[in-house]
C-alpha cells in the first residue's frame, strides 16, 4: 500500500471554493429565476409577436451599428494613447473613462444638452433639417457613448501588449505606420480586441437609462429590448420575464459565439 | 493584542450589535413604527410633498414618498414593496390592487385633474390651436398606454376626433405624431421643458411654478377632455400611521392645499 | 561606402561616434554593454535621430544636421538583424521574409521568386510554411538575415546575432556566418561584446568605450598597438602608459607609469608612451630569479583564470605594481602549485615589451 502523504487543505482554498461558489450561485440565480418562469411553449408564442420582434430586431441592429462605429472610430484614439505621450494625456484618459462611470440618465441628459434641438451641436444640425433625438441614431449615439470606453481601453491594453521591438523591425523593412499598424500591430492584438468588441457590444445591447432619455421610447423606432421589458413591467409582469428570457438567450448565443471564435494570441517560440 | 483578549471583544461587539442593532423585519409591523411610506402618482409629486412635511409637523411620523407612474407603483405593491398608503391618478390601478385583496377599506376619491397640451414657451412646433396637433412632422411625446395619463389622453383625442372642426381622423394622426411614450408624466414635461418636444400632454397640475417660465399651455376644452379620478387606500398590511395620513388628505386641510395646486375638488365628500 | 559621423545625447548618456566602412567589408562594433554600441546601429538605420552629425551612405545623405536632412527608417537602404530576430509571430516563415517587400509594394510572382532565393540561399527552403516560433535558435536566425537581405540593402546591421543562440549552435553557425558575410556586396556593421567574434568577423574593428569610439583598426592593429586598457583587455594584453624617465646607451629607457617602472626596448624619443606586453611573455617564479629578465615583479596572485574551451591555457591574474596578467600552461600551474593569494615572482624581457606613442 503506497504511502500516501495526507493532503492539507488550506483555509485559502477554502474560502477561495467557497467565496466562488457562493458568487457564482449569486451570478445564476437570477438567470435561473428567469428561465424556470416561462414554459418554453409560452416563449415561442411571445416571439410572434410583432411588437417583440421589432425590438429584438431594433436591439441587435442598434447594438452592432454602434460596436461597429466604436470600433472604426475608437481604434485610432487608442492607438494614439498607446503609442505617444503628449500633454494632457492623462486628462484625455479621464475623459475617455468618464462615461463608464456616469449613470446612465445623466449621460441621456448630457447627448440631450449636446446634441438635442437647441443643444450645442444639435442646433447646427437642426438647422439643416436633422433633429436627433427620438430617432434609431440617437439610439446608435447613446449605446456608443456608454459602450465606447470598454472598446477604447480594451484596445489600447491590447496594443500596448505590443512588443515596441516588432514595430521597429516593421520600419527597418520598409513599413509605413499605417502599414506597420494593419500588418503587425492589428493582428497581434487581435484577441483583445475581440474581447472589447464583445464586452462593448454586451453593454450597447443592455443600455437602457441614456437610450430612454435620449432617444426616447417608441416602439419600432427606438423601443429596444431592455425598454419593451420595462414598458411590460409597468401593466404585464408575465410578458416581461418572457422578454427578459428572450433577450437573456440572444446575448448568452452572441457572447458565446464571438467567446468561441477567439483567436489565440501568436506566440514567440 | 493577543489572540484570547482580541475574541473577547469581537465576542462583546457581536453581542453589542445584536441588542442593539436592527432587529429582523419579523417585528417592524407590529411594533409602533416611526416612519410611513406612500406611493403616490407622479402628478401629486408637488402637492403631496408640501402635505407631507404638515403631517410630520403634527403628527410623531415621517413620510417616504415614491412618486411614479401608478402602474409601476400598483406592480410594486402587488410584488411586495412596504407601503401603507397608494394614491393613483386612475380608478383602474386601484381596482387592480383591489381585486388582487391588496387594499384595506373602500378606496376614496380625493382629488380630481384635467388633461392639458404643453408645449415649449419658444414654440418650435408653431402650435396655436389643438388641431396643429394633427400637422405631419410634428414632435409629440405622450405616456404610455399603461399610465394613468396616457389612457387619458387616447381617450380625450377620441373624443376630439367626435368634435365638429377636428376630422374623424384626428386620433389617428395626432397619434403618428407620437415620438416617445415616457412611463410618467414629468417625464413628458421634461422633455417639453428641455424644446425637444414640440408638445406634450400632461396634466393642468404639471403645469407647476416651477416649470411655467418654459412651458405654455394649450387648454383642450371641457366637454372633451378627460377628468381623472384619483383614489386614495390604504395598503395591507400597512399601519396606522397610513390611515392618519390618508385622513388628512380627505381633511379641509388636505382638500384645500390640492386646490392650490390646481386639482379638481373631489366629487365624493 | 558609409560614413557617419554624429552625437547623440540619451538622458545622461553622451554617444559620438565616427563610422567609415567600405562595402564589401564588416566592421565589428565591439565593447560592454551599454556602450552605446546598438545605438549607434539604431542612430545608422534611422530608428533614433542623432542630435548633430551627417549619415552618408554612397552618394545618398541619409542625415545632414546642417541641411536639415533627416530620412526615415523605412526609405533607408538597410537590413537589420535584430538582437532577438524581432521575427513576426503571426506570419509564417515566407510572410516574414516578404513583409519588406509587400510593404514596398511588391506584388505576386517576384515576391514568390525573391523570397524562395533568399531562403535558398540560407538553405532554409523547407521551412517557408513553418511559423517562427517552432524553429531552433539557428533556424530563426537565418530568417532573420534572409528577412533582411531579400531587400538587398547597401547596408547590413545585425546586433549581436550569436548571443541568443546556445553555445554550441553558436560556434557552428561562427564560420558559416562568417562565410555568408564575407561574400555580400554591402557595407555590414556588426555589433558584439565578445572578443572573439570581432576578431572572427571583423575586417576593421571598432572599439566603443561609453559612448566614445577608442580605437579604430584591424585585428592586428589592434593588437600591436592597443590605445585604451579596455583595447588591450580585449586583445588580452597587458597595456600601461607612461612616461620615459631615463634612457641608456645600449637602447633601454625606464618608464614610469605610475604603477611601477618598467624596463622597455625603445628607440624613439617620444616620452609619453604605450608599453603592451603579451602575457606569453611572462614567467612565473616561486622564488627570486636569476636570469637576464630585466623586468621582476612581486606580488601574490589574484585569480587564477582558465581559458576557453578546454583550460589548456591559464591566465594569472597577479596584484603586482603595475598589476600584469601572465599566461601558462595548465601544466605549469600544477607543477609550480600556483594558487591564489600565493605569492610569485613574475619576469619578463625589455624585448617582450613593445613600445609606441
Amino acid at each position: 500500500m503506497p504511502n500516501r502523504v495526507p493532503r492539507r487543505v488550506g483555509v485559502a482554498t477554502v474560502f477561495a471554493v467557497v467565496a466562488g461558489a457562493a458568487f457564482l450561485g449569486f451570478l445564476v440565480l437570477p438567470m435561473l429565476g428567469l428561465l424556470i418562469r416561462i414554459p418554453p411553449g409560452e416563449l415561442l408564442a411571445r416571439l410572434k409577436n410583432p411588437l417583440i420582434v421589432q425590438a429584438l430586431r431594433l436591439s441587435v441592429v442598434t447594438s452592432l451599428a454602434s460596436a461597429v462605429a466604436v470600433f472604426v472610430l475608437g481604434l485610432p484614439l487608442a492607438y494614439l494613447l498607446a503609442m505617444r505621450a503628449f500633454p494632457g494625456k492623462r486628462l484625455l484618459e479621464v475623459l475617455i473613462d468618464l462615461p463608464m462611470v456616469l449613470p446612465p440618465t445623466v449621460a441621456g441628459v448630457g447627448l440631450l444638452l449636446a446634441f438635442g434641438r437647441a443643444g450645442l451641436a444639435g442646433r447646427a444640425a437642426a438647422a439643416v433639417g436633422i433633429t436627433i433625438p427620438f430617432t434609431t441614431l440617437a439610439v446608435v449615439l447613446a449605446q456608443m457613448f456608454v459602450a465606447g470606453p470598454f472598446l477604447i481601453n480594451s484596445a489600447r491594453a491590447g496594443f500596448e501588449e505590443v512588443d515596441p521591438a516588432y514595430l521597429r523591425a516593421a520600419a527597418t523593412l520598409r513599413a509605413s505606420p499605417g502599414y506597420a499598424f494593419f500588418r503587425v500591430v492589428l493582428p497581434m492584438s487581435l484577441p483583445s480586441l475581440i474581447g472589447g468588441a464583445a464586452m462593448t457590444w454586451a453593454r450597447a445591447l443592455g443600455e437602457f437609462g441614456a437610450t430612454i432619455t435620449f432617444a426616447g421610447n417608441l416602439p419600432g423606432r427606438t423601443q429596444t429590448m431592455p425598454l419593451a421589458v420595462y414598458e411590460a413591467l409597468q401593466s404585464d409582469l408575465d410578458a416581461a420575464i418572457a422578454l427578459s428570457v428572450i433577450l437573456l438567450v440572444v446575448s448568452f448565443s452572441l457572447l458565446l459565439a464571438l467567446r468561441s471564435a477567439r483567436i489565440t494570441r501568436p506566440r514567440v517560440g | 493584542m493577543n489572540g484570547s483578549s482580541g475574541r473577547l471583544v469581537v465576542g462583546l461587539a457581536v453581542i453589542l450589535a445584536v441588542a442593539w442593532g436592527p432587529s429582523p423585519a419579523a417585528s417592524v409591523r407590529a411594533a409602533p413604527a416611526s416612519s410611513i411610506t406612500v406611493f403616490a402618482a407622479a402628478s401629486l409629486t408637488e402637492a403631496f410633498t408640501v402635505l407631507g412635511k404638515v403631517f410630520e409637523e403634527r403628527v410623531p411620523l415621517r413620510v417616504a414618498f415614491n412618486f411614479a407612474g401608478s402602474q409601476q407603483l400598483a406592480l410594486q405593491i402587488e410584488q411586495g414593496a412596504q407601503v401603507d398608503v397608494f394614491a393613483s391618478a386612475d380608478q383602474r390601478w386601484m381596482k387592480y390592487l383591489q381585486q388582487r385583496g391588496l387594499t384595506l377599506g373602500t378606496p376614496r376619491e380625493f382629488a380630481r385633474n384635467r388633461l392639458v397640451i404643453i408645449i415649449p414657451r419658444s414654440n418650435p412646433g408653431k402650435i396655436t390651436q389643438l388641431q396643429d396637433l394633427a400637422r405631419p412632422g410634428l414632435k409629440f411625446v405622450i405616456e404610455a398606454d399603461a399610465v394613468p395619463a396616457g389612457r387619458y389622453i387616447r381617450e380625450a383625442l377620441a373624443k376630439l376626433s367626435r368634435a365638429p372642426g377636428y376630422g374623424p381622423d384626428f386620433a389617428q394622426r395626432v397619434l403618428k405624431n407620437v415620438v416617445s411614450e415616457e412611463d410618467n408624466v414629468k417625464a413628458v414635461v421634461a422633455k417639453v421643458q428641455l424644446g425637444e418636444a414640440d408638445a406634450g400632454a400632461v396634466y393642468r397640475t404639471d403645469v407647476t411654478q416651477a416649470v411655467a417660465d418654459k412651458i405654455a399651455s394649450i387648454d383642450i376644452p371641457d366637454p372633451y377632455n378627460v377628468i381623472a379620478s384619483y383614489p386614495i387606500a390604504i395598503v395591507k398590511g400597512g399601519n396606522t400611521g397610513g390611515v392618519q395620513f390618508a385622513a388628512m388628505i380627505l381633511s379641509r386641510l388636505g382638500q384645500q392645499v390640492l386646490w392650490g395646486y390646481n386639482f379638481l375638488p373631489a366629487v365624493q365628500r | 561606402m558609409l560614413a557617419a559621423e554624429f552625437t547623440k545625447q540619451l538622458g545622461s548618456f553622451h554617444l559620438e561616434a565616427s563610422v567609415t566602412a567600405a562595402p564589401g567589408s564588416t566592421l565589428v562594433l565591439v565593447g560592454e554593454s551599454g556602450a552605446g554600441k546598438t545605438t549607434i546601429l539604431n542612430v545608422l538605420a534611422g530608428l533614433i535621430h542623432p542630435d548633430r552629425g551627417t549619415i552618408r551612405l554612397d552618394a545618398t545623405t541619409y542625415f545632414a544636421s546642417d541641411l536639415g536632412v533627416t530620412v526615415p527608417a523605412g526609405a533607408r537602404s538597410i537590413g537589420y538583424v535584430f538582437q532577438d530576430y524581432a521575427l513576426f509571430p503571426h506570419l509564417s516563415v515566407f510572410e516574414n521574409v516578404a513583409f519588406g517587400l509587400r510593404a514596398q509594394g511588391i506584388r505576386g510572382p517576384a515576391v514568390r521568386s525573391r523570397v524562395r532565393e533568399s531562403l535558398g540561399g540560407l538553405g532554409i527552403l523547407a521551412l517557408a510554411e513553418r511559423r517562427p516560433a517552432g524553429l531552433s535558435g539557428g533556424q530563426q536566425q537565418r530568417v532573420a538575415i534572409a528577412r533582411a537581405l531579400v531587400l538587398q540593402p547597401r547596408l547590413l546591421l545585425l546586433d549581436e546575432p550569436l548571443s541568443a543562440l546556445d553555445l554550441r549552435t553558436r560556434t557552428e553557425v561562427r564560420t558559416e556566418l562568417r562565410r555568408l558575410l564575407q561574400a555580400l556586396p554591402c557595407v555590414t556593421l556588426f555589433v558584439t561584446h565578445s572578443p572573439l567574434e570581432a576578431m572572427v568577423f571583423g575586417d576593421k574593428i571598432s572599439v566603443v568605450e561609453q559612448g566614445r569610439i577608442s580605437q579604430v583598426g584591424t585585428r592586428d592593429e589592434l593588437l600591436q598597438e592597443p590605445r585604451s586598457r579596455y583595447v588591450a583587455e580585449l586583445m588580452g594584453l597587458n597595456l600601461f602608459q607612461g612616461r620615459v624617465i631615463a634612457r641608456d646607451s645600449g637602447g633601454l629607457a625606464d618608464v614610469e607609469t605610475g604603477e611601477g617602472t618598467l624596463r622597455i626596448v625603445h628607440a624613439e624619443a617620444a616620452a609619453e608612451i604605450f608599453v603592451a606586453v603579451d602575457p606569453r611573455d611572462i614567467t612565473l617564479h616561486l622564488v627570486a630569479p636569476t636570469g637576464t629578465a630585466q623586468n621582476v615583479f612581486h606580488g601574490p596572485i589574484a585569480q587564477i583564470v582558465p581559458e576557453p574551451p578546454f583550460g589548456e591555457r591559464v591566465r594569472v591574474l597577479l596584484s603586482t605594481r603595475p598589476p600584469l596578467v601572465a599566461e601558462v600552461t595548465a601544466h605549469a600551474v600544477h607543477s609550480l602549485g600556483l594558487r591564489e593569494g600565493l605569492p610569485v615572482y613574475a619576469t619578463f624581457k625589455a624585448t617582450a615589451t613593445r613600445a609606441y606613442g
